[in-house]
Order: structure tokens, then sequence, then C-alpha cells
């Protein structure tokens, strides 16, 4: 494998990352006992695992791994907190604790994971450190307060470049520039990926596999890109469920793609209603912790917009445009009130989902058109002066 | 407004509210004394430009740093420009020009050992 044959043994020679790299080797190399493990947080195949080995390796430390797949992990986690790790240290030996892929741990059914593993941080007094692929992750998140936590992203495509070019030369290996491009093109800033499409082409020069060595995780962009243009429902959910963004981080760039389209007003608002639907439904999902309805979440999201929107008219964009939405203490919350009933009703929703969800959007959206629509969509509304006083200041906060 | 990844920047008095988003939520860094803010590893970047655009009324645009040069490596007309999602990749990249350079891998190398120190 030429993920193993190339992996770097020396910390300076991985690439991308170079801020939280340098950041746990200086943790490492400051190390005292009582100081807090550090976390690696960071999606998979940027060197998370190659870094602890090659700072450990650089700076003179053994390493004891734990692995989330290994079922006796918690035994064997047990035990090197007895003596005898203890008397490995006596004899010279400096050892560091590795637990990889943690939130992976947290999986497994047979053991109180989270619990174990805060107990083991306190009572170590060997350097510890955790490698976890999930932020989102509940249970990750609660140990990132007991934690120095490096945040690791996805390496840039000329730095996969660049690497890609430097073992090329090295190894003389036998490959087109086109080629080089179209891996890291498929990379999807996973280096893992990268070196396994790399060996792939080699193996089968004449051959497409670029596609098969990957790791199926599409960005934020290539996702939306095929929810908005597929012709295909299901190739549209996979998109999107391939995609490891946050779930708000979706609904937003989603949001912030159609509103930036060309696409008729009609069909815009009917695609904008499906999304606050779905924004309510994941801030009720956060609130509740009932994680387990987020597994049918992309399916959901990307049906009704696939269903909305007509093909072809909507492209990502990522100048997300503001749509917090704020609670603010309203001056107007009389009047306010009654555009909510009057907003919920059309739209089947409470009053308070209207003005909180829904309003913001429409106000954003009134904003882009221009004058005169924005006044004649209004009066179509209501004739009320006082409401359409407020409603004009809701649509004035978006306006330059 | 244009912010360049890692490297400090100014803000116009955006008022106590905002200010403590930027520190908790974001996790902007904020140097007292020189008064500029910076991005770190563990900045939120969505939420950065989701804020500041809301406040500036204007887009946020990221550019990255060349990590061999320091100068800005040219996002705009990278050859990656497509697929490269300046939000999920880590903040340094390299410019057209250093990275046409023949021993460009063993000079990012360098600085990294270097900055380490
Ligand atoms: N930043 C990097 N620089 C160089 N090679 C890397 C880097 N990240 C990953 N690799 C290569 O990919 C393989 C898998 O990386 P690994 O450390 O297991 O990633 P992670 O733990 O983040 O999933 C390594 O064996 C190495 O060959
Ligand atoms: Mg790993
Ligand atoms: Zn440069
Ligand atoms: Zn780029």
């Amino acid at each position: 494998m030429y993920t193993e044959k190339f992996r770097p043994k020396n910390p300076s020679m991985m690439v991308g990352n170079e801020e939280s790299r340098i950041g746990f080797i200086n943790w490492l190399r400051r190390w005292r006992k009582g100081a807090k493990p550090a976390l690696l947080i960071g999606p998979p195949g940027i060197g998370k695992t190659t870094l602890v080995y090659a700072a450990a390796e650089s700076l003179g430390y053994v390493v004891l791994e734990f692995n989330a797949s290994d079922t006796r992990t918690k035994e064997r986690l047990s035990s090197s907190l007895t003596p005898s790790t203890h008397s490995l240290s006596v004899l010279g030996e400096k050892l560091l604790v590795f637990l990889d892929e943690v939130d992976g741990l947290y999986a497994r059914q047979d053991y109180g994971g989270l619990e174990f593993i805060q107990g083991f941080i306190e009572k170590s007094n060997l350097p510890v450190v955790l490698a976890a692929n999930l932020e989102d992750d509940e249970k990750v998140r609660k140990l990132l307060p007991k934690c120095e936590v490096f945040a690791f992203k996805r390496v840039p495509p000329r730095l996969i470049h660049l690497y890609l070019k430097s073992l090329i030369e090295r190894e003389q290996l036998n490959i087109t520039i086109e080629s080089i491009n179209k891996i890291v093109e498929h990379s999807g800033g996973d280096i893992r990926a990268a070196l396994n499409s790399l060996q792939a082409v080699l193996a089968s020069p004449s051959s497409e596999v670029l596609e098969v060595a990957r790791d199926k995780r599409v960005s934020l962009r290539d996702a939306l890109n095929t929810l908005f243009n597929s012709s295909d429902r299901e190739e549209a959910k996979s998109a999107l469920e391939a995609c490891d963004a946050d779930i708000l981080e979706k609904i937003h760039a989603i949001y912030s793609s159609l509103v930036q389209s060309k696409v008729e007003s009609s069909v815009l608002l009917r695609s904008l209603l499906a999304l606050s639907a779905a924004d309510e439904l994941v801030s009720r999902i956060k609130r509740t912790q009932e994680w387990r309805q987020l597994r049918y979440f992309n399916a959901m999201l990307s049906h009704m917009i696939f269903d909305a929107t007509p093909r072809g008219v909507v492209q990502f964009s990522q100048d997300a445009y503001p749509w917090s939405i704020q609670l603010r203490i309203w001056n107007d919350a009389r009047v306010l009130r009654s555009i909510g009933r009057k907003l919920g009703s059309m739209l089947h929703t409470s009053s308070r989902e209207a003005l909180i969800v829904h309003l913001p959007y429409l106000a954003y959206l009134l904003s882009r058109l221009g004058k005169d629509e924005t006044q004649r969509i209004l009066r179509e509304f209501t004739a009320d002066e006082s409401e359409l006083r407020v409603l004009n200041k809701e649509v004035a906060r978006f306006s330059k | 407004m244009e912010i360049l990844l890692g490297e400090p920047f100014r803000l116009p008095r955006l008022g106590e509210d905002v200010f403590r988003r930027l520190m908790r939520d974001v996790r902007l860094e904020y140097d007292r004394q020189k008064r500029v803010f910076r991005t770190t590893t563990q900045t939120d970047l969505y939420q950065l430009s989701t804020l500041l655009s809301e406040v500036l009324k204007e887009p946020i645009i990221y550019t990255v740093k060349c990590f061999i040069c320091g100068s800005d490596a040219g996002c705009t007309s990278c050859e990656y420009s497509n697929i490269c999602d300046r939000l999920l990749v880590s903040q340094n990249c390299l410019c057209k020009n250093c990275l046409n350079k023949e021993d460009a891998y063993t000079l990012y190398c360098m600085r990294v050992a270097e900055t380490s120190l």
C-alpha cells in the first residue's frame, strides 16, 4: 500500500494543517504531568494518526495505541495504568498513550466509553492523545473542554499536488501531469484517498479508476450542485448524504445558493419554505437531542429541495448572506403578532414560527426585488399601514 | 471585505455584543495591544462570514497565504478553485510562483521545520 509505504516519518514531511501540526508538536514537547490531553479532530485521511506517530518518534516517545476497533481496548487501557507500564517508563522509555478514533469508540455499545475515557484521562500520568473524525458528535464535543484541541481540516488541492509530485519524482513513477491533476481533483482534500488513487492509476494506467479508490466524501459545493442539477432524485440524495458538512451549514448554503440564483420568485418562495421547515426540524432535534432522527434528515432535505426547485437553475454559492434568526426586542410587538398570525395561517404554521423562521426569509427575498415589486407584494399581503411600515422595516434590515 | 486567513486584520468598532460573539462563538483571536483580529485553526469561518457580512453589510471573502513566501496564494486564479472549498481546507496554501519552483516541496518542509522551532 502506498499509504503505508509513503507514511511520513517526520512531522515536517507532511503537508497541510501547518498551525495545528506545529501546535501539537509543541504540546508534546512541553508536556508535563497534569497537563490536559491533546485531542486531534478533523476529517479522515489528512494525517492525524500519522502525525501522532511521527511526532512521538521525533521526540523519543514510544506509542501505546488503543484503537476503537479493538474489543479489548477497555481491558488493555486499564492495564496500561498498572505498575507494568510504569516500570516501562522507569526503564527509561518515554510512553505516550494514543486513543485513535475515539468517536468510533463511542459508537460501540459494549461499554460506557465516555465515562471510561474521562476517568482514564484524569488518572493517567502519561501524555494522552485522542483523535476523532467527527466534531459534530455530541459525545466528542463533551471532551472538548477537557482537552487541548487541535483542529485539522482537509488539505488544499495545491498542497496535495505538491506532495504527490514530490513522491513521483523521488520514486521515479511514470504518470502524466493530467492524471495527477485528476487525482487531486477527486481527492476531496483527503491524502489517503489521493495515494490510493495514485496507486490504482499506476496499476492500470489506461483505466478511469479514480472514483473507486475514493472514500466517498463530497464537498459541500459538489453536493449542492448535484442536488440542484441532477435529474435523478436518488443521486441528489446520495450526494447530500456523502457530504460531511454540518446540517445547519448545509441548510444555510442551500439558502444562500437559492437566493442568489435567478429562479422565479414563486419557485424561490416554495423552496425557501421547504428549507425553513427543514431548519425548524433541525433546531427541534438539537433542542430535544433526538439525534437518531437526523439519520433521515439528508434524505428528507434533498427530496424537498429536489421537488421544489427546477433543475439546472441554481448553482452553489458560498457568499453566505446572513439570515440569522434572532429574537430581537420588538418595538412593534403587537403589529408583528398580527403579521405572524396572517403569515402563519397562510403557511400553516404557528404565528411564532412564522415570525421567527419565515419572516426573515421573506424579508430577505423581498429586499432583493425592485422597490415597486416589493410594495406590490406587501400590499397584496396586507392593507394595514402599520403592518406595512413594520414589514418595510424588516425588508430594510437586509438592504444596503 | 477580504480576510487573509491566519493574518492580522482590523475591524471597525462593532459594539460589545458583536465583539463578544466574535470571541466566544466564532473564536476569533484578538490582540488587545495592537487591536487586531486573526483567524486561527479554531475559528469558525462559517459563522465569522455570516456574522460579519450581516453587521458590515458586505460579503466576506477569504483568501489564503502562501506558506513559502507569505504572499497571497491567489485563490481566485487557482487552477483548483472549482474544487477547493475555503471553509473546509486548512489555512495556508502555495502561490503559483512557489508551487512551480523546482524544490517547492523541500522549501515547504523547511518552512514548517523553521516555524516549529
Ligand atoms: N498530511 C499528510 N501528509 C502526507 N501524507 C499524509 C498526510 N495525511 C495522510 N497521509 C497519508 O495517508 C495515510 C493515512 O493517513 P492517516 O494519518 O491515517 O489519516 P487520519 O488519521 O487523519 O485518517 C498515511 O499513511 C499517509 O501515507
Ligand atoms: Mg487515523
Ligand atoms: Zn509563494
Ligand atoms: Zn486554493
